[in-house]
């Protein structure tokens, strides 16, 4: 492969948008959404053995891949794709891998929405925290509130999130607002070990921890007052925001499966420049095994984020007597079937968040005229971004946007700069109460060491892939 | 025999080092459960034995760290001490001593989600063995 970093072309007459021209082993040109700093980076990163850019070269030279390997505003280097990765394949001629979603499957954010307001928190901020980080299982080695028994995960990874509502957990109104209404079909709990599902007995309705998080935010600013008004959201209002996935099951069914697909790599003579990047053909009995596998592992993190919803919504009852609705739930680890140009397709998306537009069905009933709200989490100390989809992002990244920040400093380097009480402290100062199950966990999630949330997000706004509605920005945060 | 953590922008690289390769396979995971806890403050009472099998010794690797994840959430258990007492490139036979998670006294910190293949490696050179990958965090 050329060791020439300047493989960046701008595209002409378009803002925030770069193309790699087909090159080597690569069937597609890669576009990348960025400015020059972005941009700057990738290029400065090139040579390093595992860079972004090597990973979007490699991602695009899989069989059966359409139209363009895609990297969003927030890349960075992933396992065998990048973070912030998106890839679509035909389901005749292309391959899916397991690197395109990832060892946490179908991780996501979900955001609530109150009746209150900033000055209604005020005088309980202290308290609802501590009720949320009593309540919410979160760190490593809690346990969940439901334990499940062999048959009843099985029947979780194929019923998603409305098996929990079924239980109590949520309501009808819940399910309307999750992607794909909580549960997508074609999983199969036999494709799924043994051992996964042992994972997962006493972790449904846990946070994890890491960079698993859930914030009180503000709505600070308002962009788009129409699309904000269709979405319930005014200034000053109280959000709850979580981001999590599901947790044990997913990482196992990522490990079972890494290794599998290493192996039908080589059995089928697909490229495998990168171990991380095993991957089989759609068609093959190994390729549909694994999609059975993520769509239960897809359905178990929409179950997952239900349990805690519900957890939140019962907090709020008990502390301000008020119910709360949700806005949205969105996933930024999966690879799913969609239909594109009326062409049924397999989409990869890795770190990157489905970003549906107006008009389309997927979207509720109440949303579809203005699109679906993308819920874009930035860091602890910084704020968070609700987007709505657009036209253009249907066009060119198949509904898709980036998911977050992205992290600019190892977890290493974060440990040696930041100490976990000083950032409390710190964040305490600008009236953000942090209570976090790890201190060692603050050190390496500190707002330093991510990329600056505001311009990952204004970027693809300038991009005009996504639309911003409103910025919030955090007054408490939980950590795993 | 030690270990050492090595950079990666988003997770964090583990690698064991040994004169042997049951040295170097015992001290990865020894770093690996010392990213989840100050495993100083454990007491190694109870024994599990943990057996794989592999097609080779990358796959070894994955599958002997992945074990032991997968035994941390099913028997909620955390380890600090390793004895591998057989390994080729496709078996390890081993006891891994710990305990059961106790909030009061363990200090908890990241939970390490899988082991990967990025970056992995095992290598012999003149002083001994490494054993190395990204972790997933």
């Amino acid at each position: 492969m050329s060791n020439n970093s300047d493989v960046f072309q701008k595209v002409p007459n378009r803002e925030n948008l770069w193309t790699i021209e087909k090159r080597n082993e690569m069937r597609v040109p890669a576009f990348i959404y960025g400015d020059e700093k972005i941009i700057n980076e990738l290029r400065a990163d090139f040579n390093r053995d595992w860079s972004a850019t090597r990973q979007i070269m490699n991602v695009a030279s899989l069989p059966g891949i359409q139209k363009g390997m895609l990297a969003m505003s927030d890349v960075h280097p992933g396992y065998g794709f990048p973070i912030g990765g998106v890839a679509a394949f035909d389901p005749a001629e292309g391959v899916v891998s397991m690197a395109g979603v990832g060892y946490d499957i179908n991780c996501g954010v979900r955001t609530m929405i109150t009746d209150l307001t900033k000055e209604d928190l005020e005088p309980k901020k202290k308290d609802i925290i501590s009720e949320l980080f009593q309540s919410v299982p979160a760190g490593l080695g809690k346990p969940g509130k439901i334990k499940l028994e062999i048959n009843q995960v099985n029947e979780l990874l194929i019923e998603g999130a409305p098996y929990v509502v079924n239980m109590g957990y949520g309501t009808d109104d819940d399910l309307i607002n999750t992607e794909e209404n909580g549960v997508i079909p074609g999983a199969d709990p036999e494709k799924v070990s043994h051992k996964a599902k042992k994972r997962q007995y006493n972790q449904i309705g846990t946070l994890g921890s890491g960079n698993h998080y859930l914030e009180l935010q503000i709505v600070d600013k308002i962009f788009d007052q129409e699309v904000a008004k269709t979405f319930g959201l005014f200034q000053n209002q109280l959000l709850v925001t979580f981001h999590c996935g599901s947790r044990g099951l997913g990482h196992q069914i990522g490990t079972d499966y890494s290794i599998k697909l290493v192996k039908a790599s080589k059995k089928y003579g697909l490229p495998l420049p990168d171990k991380e990047l095993g991957s089989a053909p759609i068609n093959s009995a190994e390729g549909q095994s694994y999609i059975a596998a993520v769509n239960a592992g897809i359905n178990c993190a929409f179950a997952n984020r239900q349990v805690i919803a519900h957890i939140v919504r019962k907090s709020f009852k008990k502390m301000f007597n008020t119910e709360i609705r949700q806005l949205y739930d969105v996933g930024h680890n999966t690879s799913k079937f969609e239909i594109h140009d009326g062409k049924k397709l397999l989409i990869h998306r890795k770190g990157s968040t489905r970003a549906y537009g107006p008009n389309q069905d997927h979207v509720p009933i109440a949303y579809r005229k203005v699109g679906q709200p993308v819920l874009i989490g930035g860091t602890m100390g910084t704020s968070s971004f609700i987007l709505t989809g657009t036209d253009l992002g249907m066009k060119e990244t198949f509904g898709s946007a980036c998911h977050g920040a992205g992290r600019c400093m190892s977890r290493t380097k974060a440990k040696k700069k930041y100490w976990g009480k000083a950032v409390i402290g710190n964040l305490e100062k600008k009236g953000i109460i942090v209570r976090a199950h790890s201190f060692a966990g603050i050190a390496e999630e500190a707002p330093g060491a991510y990329k600056d949330v505001e311009h990952v997000v204004n970027t693809m706004h300038n991009a005009g892939v996504v639309k911003k509605v409103v910025q919030v920005i955090p007054v408490g945060v939980i950590k795993g | 025999m030690s270990y050492e953590y090595f950079e990666h922008q988003a997770d964090i690289g583990i690698r064991g080092k040994g004169n042997t390769l049951a040295e170097a396979f015992e001290q990865a995971a020894l770093a690996m459960f010392e990213i989840m806890v100050d495993t100083i403050d454990l007491n190694p009472t109870e024994s599990q034995i943990v057996e794989i099998e592999a097609d080779n010794s990358e796959e070894l690797l994955i599958s002997w760290l992945s074990e032991l994840l997968f035994l941390k959430d099913v028997e909620n258990k955390i380890f600090s001490r390793f004895e591998i007492s057989k390994i080729d490139d496709n078996t390890i036979v081993a006891k891994a001593y710990g305990e059961k998670i106790d909030f009061s006294r363990h200090k908890l910190k990241l939970e390490v989600k899988a082991a990967t293949w990025t970056q992995l490696a095992i290598k012999k050179h003149d002083n001994g063995y490494i054993a190395q990958c990204l972790v997933d965090v």
